[in-house]
């Protein structure tokens, strides 16, 4: 990795990317310094597994190294990157799903210890006087997949309607609803497990 | 839908502020007089705190080592395997360039192969019928003299019946001997379409074979990669159910 640049730092990400395509591998580097935590938490919390959280954070990554120059400067940089990794995640999603499908049934109960644990997260940390988590982890995982998307772009990496109707491409209106029966789902799921706590 | 339900709705709009004066003024009068409703709107506040409260996380630490590492590869790939990478019409121009190479070169051997030498049977037989259809030796022969030329040559009919029937003996072999060119030419160009379209099969089986050996080179290379960055776990795309599998 390059030292330190405090001039090429300060660039937008667009000018980045443009860098990039000009050649500039450190410009690149500052996009990964960027972006590589955000891409972490949302892909994180979306899938609900380290593991392959790194892992389509790494082929998102490595989608824009290989297609840098299928980036064109009329949208930000940023609802492209959520785009590809939004995309791989629900990709990610359909393949686990078919795995499981496929494994459950061959699986016995000798195999399940060779199962590789998720150790990266340590989800018993509380949240809430009551409810840690794990515990909010298990009900975004029980958002269906439209809901969950929209409620993490929004509410957890802080992003805006416009930018999160452009990266799901839905019209805006239809994010609003869908943030608000996300949230409305979330919360009564957490209500449920409060009573259950109780 | 009844008051309560409207405003158990509205929660989280109320809370962005995202409500009209008047739908705002209705709601709060509707939550002094509601607890339960008080109570729903509590839980949406919350329930978005804990949403902004959850922990940030960030990925392992070897994060940059291994994406620079897949980068080296995909780079590497590009390179080692650019027949791969290249479109499609650019990686078969040079099969389509061998095979038109072997056509020509077919063409010429066949070619070759027909022509007839002085000593070849119907060279022999093909030289005696050209020399007994010349003039000097029908004109000798009485036999061979034109048959239309002893025929009276009377009336438009008989133009015409000399038109469409052959002029002597020497017309008709030359007839026959003509028909004997084209199919003999058509056959040549038989063979020449059989040569090609083999050789096509045997260039494409070719290609085929170079871009899965291309495919598995990369396969262990990724391998290789795998094993050189400590990663316990494969890249995506090669995921074993079983993590004693090793490689």
């Amino acid at each position: 990795m390059n030292k330190e640049n405090p001039k090429l730092s300060q660039h937008s990400d667009e000018e980045l990317i443009k860098r990039f395509q000009e050649g500039d591998l450190y410009a690149f580097d500052l996009i990964v310094h960027r972006y590589k935590d955000a891409l972490f938490n949302f892909t994180y919390r979306y899938l609900g597994n380290s593991q392959e959280a790194e892992d389509v954070v790494q082929e998102t990554f490595l989608r824009i190294f290989r297609n840098r120059f299928a980036y064109r400067q009329i949208a930000k940089f940023s609802t492209w990157i959520y785009t590809i990794a939004g995309n791989l995640a629900k990709t990610e999603l359909r393949k686990r799903k078919r795995r499981r499908q496929v494994y459950t049934s061959d699986m016995g109960f000798d195999d399940k210890e060779f199962e590789i644990e998720d150790t990266h997260a340590d989800t018993e940390r509380e949240v809430d006087s009551m409810l840690t988590e794990k515990h909010i982890q298990e009900a975004i995982d029980k958002l269906p997949e439209r809901f969950r998307k929209v409620i993490l772009l929004v509410d957890v990496q802080e992003l805006s309607y416009e930018e999160v109707s452009k990266i799901m491409r839905v019209p805006l209106g239809t994010v609003k609803s869908r943030v608000n029966r996300a949230r409305l789902k979330l919360q009564g799921m957490l209500q449920e497990l409060f009573d259950a706590q109780r | 839908m009844n008051s309560c339900d409207r405003i158990t709705r509205n929660a989280h709009r109320y809370l962005d502020g995202t409500l009209s004066p008047r739908e705002k003024q209705e709601m709060d009068a509707h939550l002094q007089n509601c607890p339960r409703c008080a109570e729903s709107l509590a839980w949406a506040r919350r329930s978005r705190q804990m949403l902004h409260a959850l922990p940030r996380h960030t990925p392992s630490s070897n994060f940059d080592v291994v994406l620079h590492a897949r980068m080296r590869q995909t780079a590497y790939e590009r390179r080692s395997l650019w027949p791969l990478t290249m479109p499609d019409w650019l990686w078969q121009a040079p099969a389509y360039g061998a095979a038109a190479l072997i056509l020509i070169g077919a063409g010429i051997f066949i070619d070759r192969q027909f022509e007839l030498g002085p000593n070849h049977p119907v060279a022999a037989q093909m030289a005696v019928v050209e020399e007994s259809s010349t003039p000097a030796r029908a004109a000798a022969d009485p036999t061979m003299a034109p048959a239309v030329s002893k025929a009276p040559a009377a009336g438009i009919a008989g133009e015409r019946l000399a038109a469409s029937m052959p002029a002597s003996p020497a017309a008709e072999v030359e007839d026959l001997a003509s028909t004997r060119r084209d199919y003999t030419q058509a056959h040549k160009r038989y063979v020449m379409q059989k040569f090609s379209m083999q050789s096509l099969i045997r260039e494409n089986r070719k290609a085929v074979g170079n871009r899965q050996a291309a495919l598995e080179q990369l396969a262990f290379d990724t391998m290789q990669v795998r094993e050189t960055t400590g990663r316990s776990r494969n890249l995506p795309g090669i995921r074993p159910v079983n993590a004693s599998v090793q490689f």
